[in-house]
């Protein structure tokens, strides 16, 4: 199984499947990539002895995976091609058409489908996975509605790339938002896992591998934001803490699920000392209207309140955030742009790449047809090829293809953002080690300084609508942002050279997933 | 970056095949010691002068326990610059390195 994607962390799905896979039999041999690394290093490493090659297919390795495809097949034409992972589900029939070498492809959770197609069972109606010999009268994606397979002792082994890294699944596969941009429908039967399998999770990866990075990968790990749901996880804290090791952790939660009440107080500190250096907030917009269009329940105010209180509590806040779509005008772009800033979010590709894409069947791509404003290149491999509607439109689409055409394909700015990983690193290397303190002022120095260089560039786009100017003031920016983070990597290396003398004897740092190169 | 990454490389030409500082033999303990603590903190077999720390998958804080165990065997510090797999890619480059900061 073979894993291409744009950072150096690993791909959770498709280790979750392997795992699966090996838990019954298979002998899975599970391949990391990243975008840095070349076609023919990628071949080199595969090799050709394999029954089945299966790739993780997503809009941005689809292309370099069909020439992968192609020098295997020349290799060996017996040789069987999977595609799978939730783009492929969407696209099937056009990436089946663009690239008739791929045999098979899996549609919705791959784990069952992979074992039946695996055992050799037959395709013939069978909804699950798409074969231009499959005569199914439908087509349709399988949702693990209900995960109730045990733990397998491999899941996250790859063949060439350590990552002590462990993903956890906290209930059964459910979703209870509804965003509009979505077009994954899965069930919102909620059976948790118990804890105690959980912890029994954690120790068993952690004695048999010294994993001690651990994801839960539920779309939402409070779900369904109630209390009992909170009082689960604050229960899950506890048993961590009586483990007395050193663990972090990180999930994903809706902007509504935190309050600034005394039961949400509670429950947020514990999870910082339990190791949660990290939450996921799916926050995607900074002004109503686009939230009210993607049918998110939050709103401005809880936006801005979650984040206060997640770092607040010392946890560092992700977020999912969305700046252009349809329905854009420069006044929303300057109402994202401001939160972003003031809030400080560090991902630059949110203020330099966070274009909606339309998937088909969602709502918002029915609402963009019914309207028309799906353009002339929209297709699977252009999903944010749309109109805007805004009378302000023209002025959007020149900040738009400003933005395209100087950070898309640049590599300075493809690479897996500096500083958003490193907050969570050090903020993680913080709680175990008190004497790294010595490195806050410098850090907070080097941060003010992204944040200044970021603020004099962007406010001229979205507020001022410059562009001339940062057309004009891009190598001066791209500088200051290259010297940042070179300074970045030497702060990070002093902080890890410091953490390693004050823990000679202990092994902690060497499962950070985060690696900045 | 490139020049430091010349400034090694410069040294080793200057001095021909490997430093003026040191013979022969006391090179070879140098790269012989260098590859021992290396395949200690890696947990590693099989390295060689030319092995490149990107094609063994040593991330960047593998390195950095690298150069940790490194300064406590030989008694030098590293320079900022330096506590990166792109300024010191090789067990060579390391051996370099090491042998400019002992002179």
């Amino acid at each position: 199984m073979i894993s291409i994607i744009e950072s150096k962390y690993i791909n959770l799905g498709i280790s979750q499947l392997a795992g699966y896979l090996r838990h019954h039999g298979v002998n899975v041999d599970l391949l990391f990539f990243h975008d840095g690394e070349s076609n023919d290093y990628i071949i080199s490493q595969i090799g050709c002895n394999y029954t089945y090659y299966a790739f993780s297919i997503s809009q941005t390795n689809v292309v370099r995976i069909q020439n992968i495809v192609k020098v295997i097949k020349r290799n060996d034409i017996d040789s069987k091609i999977i595609f799978g992972g939730s783009f492929a589900s969407m696209y099937y029939e056009e990436i089946a058409r663009d690239i008739p070498l791929v045999d098979y492809i899996v549609l919705g959770d791959g784990e069952v489908p992979m074992m039946h197609l695996i055992s050799g069972k037959p395709l013939n109606d069978y909804p699950y996975i798409y074969t231009s010999k499959n005569l199914s009268s439908h087509y349709e994606m399988y949702q693990n509605n209900i995960i109730d397979w045990e733990i397998a002792e491999d899941y996250f082994v790859s063949n060439n790339k350590k990552r002590h890294i462990h993903s956890i699944i906290s209930k059964n596969n459910i979703c209870t938002g509804s965003c509009t941009f979505c077009c994954t429908y899965k069930s919102r039967h909620i059976e948790y896992k118990p804890i105690d399998t959980m912890v029994s999770e954690i120790i068993k990866f952690n004695d048999l591998y010294g994993v001690s990075h651990f994801y839960f990968i539920d779309n939402d790990l409070f779900d369904p934001g109630n209390q009992f749901a909170k009082e689960r996880i604050f229960k899950f804290c506890e048993k961590v803490l009586e483990l007395g090791k050193d663990l972090h952790f990180y999930c994903s939660a809706k902007a509504t699920t935190f309050k600034d009440n005394e039961s949400d107080n509670a429950l947020l500190e514990i999870m910082y000392m339990a190791g949660f250096d990290s939450v996921f907030l799916g926050i995607e917009a900074a002004n109503n209207d686009d939230l009210k269009l993607y049918n998110k329940k939050n709103r401005v105010d809880d936006n801005i309140n979650s984040l206060d209180l997640l770092r607040k509590h010392k946890i560092h806040p992700d977020i999912g955030f969305i700046c252009f779509n349809p329905y854009s005008s420069l006044s929303t772009l300057k109402d994202n742009f401001q939160f972003l800033i003031d809030s400080k979010i560090e991902n630059i590709t949110h203020y330099t790449q966070s274009f909606l894409e339309i998937y088909k069947d969602s709502p918002l791509y029915n609402l963009a047809k019914k309207q028309n404003l799906l353009g002339e290149k929209y297709d699977y491999m252009h999903l944010d090829q749309y109109k805007y509607i805004s009378h302000d439109a023209d002025k959007i689409i020149s900040i738009v293809s400003f933005l395209k055409e100087q950070f898309k394909d640049s590599q300075e700015f493809a690479i897996e953002d500096s500083w958003s990983r490193f907050a969570v690193f050090y903020n993680g290397l913080l709680r175990y080690n008190k004497s790294l303190e010595v490195f806050n002022e410098e850090y907070n120095l080097l941060k003010q300084q992204y944040f200044d260089s970021l603020h004099w560039y962007f406010s001229k786009l979205y507020i001022d609508n410059d562009i001339e100017f940062c057309r004009t003031n891009f190598d001066r920016f791209l500088l200051e942002y290259q010297n940042n983070k070179k300074e970045l990597y030497k702060l990070r290396a002093r902080i890890i050279m410091k953490d390693i003398r004050s823990h000679k004897d202990e092994v902690h740092t060497d499962t950070s997933p985060i690696e900045l190169k | 970056m490139d020049d430091k990454l010349n400034v090694i490389s410069d040294i080793k030409n200057e001095n021909g095949e490997h430093m003026d500082y040191y013979s022969n033999n006391e090179s070879t303990d140098i790269q012989q010691q260098v590859i021992a603590v290396i395949s200690e903190v890696l947990s590693m077999e099989n390295l060689e002068s030319d092995t490149k720390f990107e094609d063994i998958n040593v991330d960047s804080i593998s390195f950095i326990k690298t150069v940790v165990s490194i300064e406590d065997k030989f008694g030098i510090e590293f320079d900022d610059e330096f506590l990166y797999i792109e300024e010191i890619p090789t067990i060579s480059a390391m051996v370099e390195y090491i042998k400019l900061k002992m002179s």
